[in-house]
């Protein structure tokens, strides 16, 4: 652990909140169309709601007055991030946080299983590096991941759930959840979590495979892998204790950066599934022009993906005995 | 550049090149190659592959596969001017960032860095939003959240060859940066370039289908993105009109494919070591 | 009986069109307590040899010939067997000792790890072995628990030598060992090698191309020039009269400190290209008593009166076949 580069990655963090939160500020307002229009429009809500939101947010007035309240808003407890359209007068972080559990049970579980496995493959595939397992699996591996997530979840929908009943065809637990008993409630959310997780990991985990193939080929023609080999190491324990290990350290950085990827996948699986999850509610957001919401699910997840990449930092931290 | 002649011999990129070859054809010669117009009605609604519709019938009755043939020119159309514009951004942005350094650099990467972090299609949602939906909203927005990889990879490469001795010996004889960058720099980052131009076309096509499937895109506009958002909200899944999700999403998947083989061709010949022994 | 005994070893590279000779017909010896320096310019096949010994060249390399290690063949061993004999008789110190070292665990680690692969020893008595390897070769006990990152290049150097003795094996081949160092530590390092030479009598197999470290450590020298033995000799006699004139010139171009001040002679030409080598002799295109003869026929090695062994046209009137 060392505090110089955690306190680094954190203000760097930090940095990236700002510039997220001035995109999140200057977009809607370079877009053709005012602000009142597209946060408290007159035509939507009732009018008393939209003078106070105007007020509130300072619309009309000048853009740096605005930027002061939108800023004010945001560092508050509760953060104000104006009111939904659809779910009115609900605010925007309240209905946000409702969907978003889900969503992050799906990533969260995503990430995990596609992590494991795509490292698992990573490893064996580039222990074969060059032999016809390797292009097999490497091909195969590709194919999924250059395919949209969504459509996939859409066949794999179709398939087992539509075709062979196997899977329920949506949602994210039955009407009658709160009356089963516990053990069965897990298992109805599981049944319901299992397509859209087993979609997006195919998808993803060819991200890590070949990226952890690459790396172990790698690691595998150094000269410590060759002193390791000469001392009489079986090639398994090569492989696992010492190129394995090392080429895990930028597999923890990807994991962050993969995150973004991941999310906007769920995002959509979501809607395939309608999966009430933040993703099923940005589509409705979008049929409905709900810019409010819009805006905050943009500032919600893109938060999210800071938090998530600055643990990935911490963790970094501890594994790699080179960080000083 | 002249290694690029060897790129047909290698068995993948062969198969890349037919694949994005085939949908190229049938892009430009769609009119000539479907039964039936795009938005016309020729059959019962729904109905499955038939001799008389090969890839069924949507919900009005129009014929999926020359909605397929049509939709390859909007998706393709989207996926290279794309890949086009965001690799020609996101190289210029990584060459003066790499070759300059200094204050430009740190600037231009910590702004890399964030769109890199960011997932990209709530941010691509909201900037699509506010344009309105239409296809060219959808090549801006792909560009504006495409070209930071791009730049990130070109700069690494760019900053890696200015310390290369050949760069020195420039130098020394006198040239300045203009030449060194065009003379020196520029050819050899020619591969890589190539190499994630062709890349960044998978990703603008399965990016056109997203932000269509989620209603960013003009619903009336016949793509392989506007067809999968016609087939959900339409519930064609719960209908059992697998058909209709199968064509477009194939079709992706396929230019996908082809678009990463030549890609990985293209670095393998400029890399030798990810070969193999 | 030789502790080592190479004769006629040919090893082929696979390259994608074909295989490529790297060595070609090699044969020497090394006695117990001997070192035989191998010298020659990169691309001479001496590293190739060199790993040869330990069986860790690329599993496509095609090997043959004979390389017997204290009377047990070793080119046609099964793997265990291999691994089995690995570290215990031959050991490695390798070129670039930056790299020996697996980056994320402590260099006592592996040394441990040396010696724990080979015998039933505990933990504890490892470790207790390795504190005194690391006293044998000058690094201060306290630095056992390091990261290879934190160890300088000639600590590292010498934390390399200390992992090849572990086992107490009977030849240690050091691949390059002074290359990266500068002269301060290169003569710190070969005064190590000679302390231990005298105190444990063990073999070594110096590989270099730096011919003057030589001449302080080394019994006998073998020259290499495109894969083949130019001459073997004596380490003085090779020094103060070297016959095969790649040898010459290369004693030549080494600069005096003291004595005549005499131009420094380069050898004109360039190195040769193992994969477009000239008939006849490999070195005729550079040398400056070539004849009709060299550039049709292969030169063999043979034995001179004065017992060196040379492979040229030159001394081509004994008899007796050399190199063994």
């Amino acid at each position: 652990m060392n505090r110089g580069y955690l306190v680094r990655r954190a203000f760097y963090a930090f940095v990236t909140f700002l510039i997220v939160l001035v995109l999140n500020f200057i977009i809607p307002r370079v877009m053709p169309g005012s602000p009142v229009q597209y946060f408290a429009n007159p035509k939507i809500l009732p009018s008393i709601e939209s003078h106070l939101l105007t007020q509130r947010f300072g619309l009309d007035k000048p853009l740096w007055d605005q930027f002061l309240l939108y800023i004010t808003g945001v560092f508050q407890w509760p953060p104000d991030l104006g009111v939904s359209y659809t779910y009115y007068p609900a605010p925007v972080l309240s209905v946000i946080l409702n969907y978003l559990p889900w969503t992050l049970l799906l990533v969260g579980s995503a990430t995990v299983v596609t992590a494991v496995l795509g490292i698992l493959v990573g490893i064996w595939i580039g222990s074969k590096q060059g032999t016809k397992t390797d292009t097999v699996v490497t091909s195969v591996s590709l194919f999924f991941w250059t395919m949209p997530f969504f459509w996939l979840g859409a066949i794999l929908l179709w398939f087992f759930s539509i075709y062979l009943h196997v899977f329920p065809a949506g949602g994210a637990e039955s009407m009658n959840l709160s009356g089963m008993p516990i053990l069965d409630q897990v298992a109805d959310i599981a049944e319901h979590a299992f397509l859209p997780a087993l979609t997006l990991t195919l998808a993803a985990f060819a991200g890590y495979s070949l990226i952890m193939r690459n790396t172990i080929v790698e690691e595998l023609g150094q000269d410590y892998v060759t002193i390791a080999t000469a001392k009489g190491l079986s090639h398994r324990a090569v492989l696992f204790r010492h190129a394995a290990r090392n080429a895990l350290l930028p597999m923890i950085t990807l994991i962050g950066l993969n995150l973004g990827y991941v999310v906007s996948g769920a995002l959509l699986v979501e809607v395939v599934f309608s999966y009430p999850g933040v993703g099923w509610l940005t589509y409705q957001a979008v049929l409905s022009h709900d810019y409010p919401l819009l805006q905050g699910l943009f500032l919600v997840l893109s938060v999210a993906v800071i938090i998530a990449n600055f643990l990935a930092d911490v963790v970094y931290s501890l594994v790699d005995p080179r960080i000083k | 550049m002249f290694k690029l002649v060897r790129l047909p011999k290698d068995r993948r990129v062969l198969v890349g090149m037919s694949i994005l070859g085939f949908f190229t054809f049938v892009a430009i010669f769609a009119p000539f190659l479907t039964p039936y117009g795009p938005h016309q009605v020729s059959g019962p609604p729904y109905s499955p592959p038939s001799f008389q519709h090969w890839m069924g019938t949507d919900e009005l009755g129009g014929d999926i596969l020359s909605q397929v043939i049509y939709g390859a020119r909007i998706s393709l159309t989207v996926g290279f001017s794309v890949a086009l514009a965001a690799t020609f951004i996101g190289s210029l942005v990584g060459l003066l960032s790499g070759f300059y350094r200094g204050a430009v650099d740190e600037g231009l990467m910590r702004l890399t860095d964030v769109f890199l972090i960011l997932p990209s299609l709530p941010l691509a949602v909201i900037l699509a939003a506010y344009l309105g939906p239409s296809v060219q909203t959808i090549i801006e927005v792909l560009t504006i959240t495409g070209w930071p990889l791009v730049a990130r990879v070109v700069r690494s490469q760019t900053l890696s060859l200015r310390e290369r001795p050949f760069v020195d010996a420039e130098r020394v004889i006198g040239a300045g940066n203009a030449r060194i960058m065009f003379r020196v720099i520029i050819p050899n980052l020619l591969s890589l370039i190539a190499a994630n131009a062709v890349l960044a076309i998978t990703g603008a096509v399965v990016g056109e289908a997203g932000l269509d499937f989620i209603g960013l895109g003009n619903p009336s506009v016949v793509s392989w993105g506007t067809m999968l958002y016609w087939s959900q909200n339409l519930n064609a899944i719960l209908r059992g009109a697998w058909w209709w999700i199968l064509a477009p999403g194939l079709c992706i998947a396929l230019v996908g494919l082809g678009a990463v083989l030549i890609s990985i061709g293209i670095e393998n010949i400029f890399n030798p070591r990810l070969r193999g022994r | 009986m030789p502790l080592l005994d190479v004769r006629g070893l040919c090893i082929d590279y696979k390259l994608q069109n074909g295989y490529l000779r790297a060595v070609d017909s090699v044969s020497f010896q090394i006695d117990e307590g001997e070192v035989l320096g191998l010298a020659g310019e990169s691309g001479s096949g001496k590293s190739t040899i060199a790993h040869s010994i330990l069986k860790i060249l690329p599993r496509s390399t095609r090997v043959s010939g004979s390389i017997l290690v204290d009377g047990a063949e070793v080119v046609q061993m099964d793997d265990r067997a291999t691994r089995a004999y690995r570290w215990k008789v031959v050991s490695l110190v390798p070129q670039g000792s930056m790299n020996a070292f697996d980056p994320v665990i402590t260099i006592g680690s592996q040394i441990v790890e040396s010696i724990r692969i080979h015998s039933d020893v505990d933990k504890a008595a490892a470790w207790r072995r390795t504190r005194e390897l690391f006293s044998l070769v000058g690094i201060p006990e306290s630095r056992v628990k390091g990261y290879p990152h934190e160890f300088s290049g000639g600590m590292k150097q010498r934390a390399a030598i200390a992992m090849a003795l572990s086992l107490n094996p009977k030849l240690v081949i050091l691949d390059e060992p002074t290359t990266a160092l500068d002269v301060v530590v290169q003569r710190q390092v070969i005064g190590l090698l000679v302390r231990l030479r005298r105190e444990l009598g063990i073999s070594f197999l110096f590989v270099t191309h730096d011919l003057s470290v030589l001449s302080e450590i080394a019994t006998n020298v073998a020259v290499m020039y495109a894969g083949r033995l130019a001459e073997i000799s004596t380490s003085e006699a090779l020094f103060a009269s070297p016959n095969h004139p790649y040898s010459r010139a290369l004693i030549h171009a080494i600069p005096t400190l003291s004595g005549n001040l005499s131009l420094v002679r380069s050898i004109p030409g360039v190195p040769a290209n193992v994969l477009n080598l000239p008939p006849g002799c490999k070195f005729h295109p550079r040398c400056p008593y070539v004849f009709e003869r060299c550039r049709k026929e292969e030169p063999r090695l043979k034995r001179t009166d004065s017992g060196s062994s040379v492979a040229c046209h030159l001394f081509d009137g004994s008899e007796k076949d050399g190199g063994g």
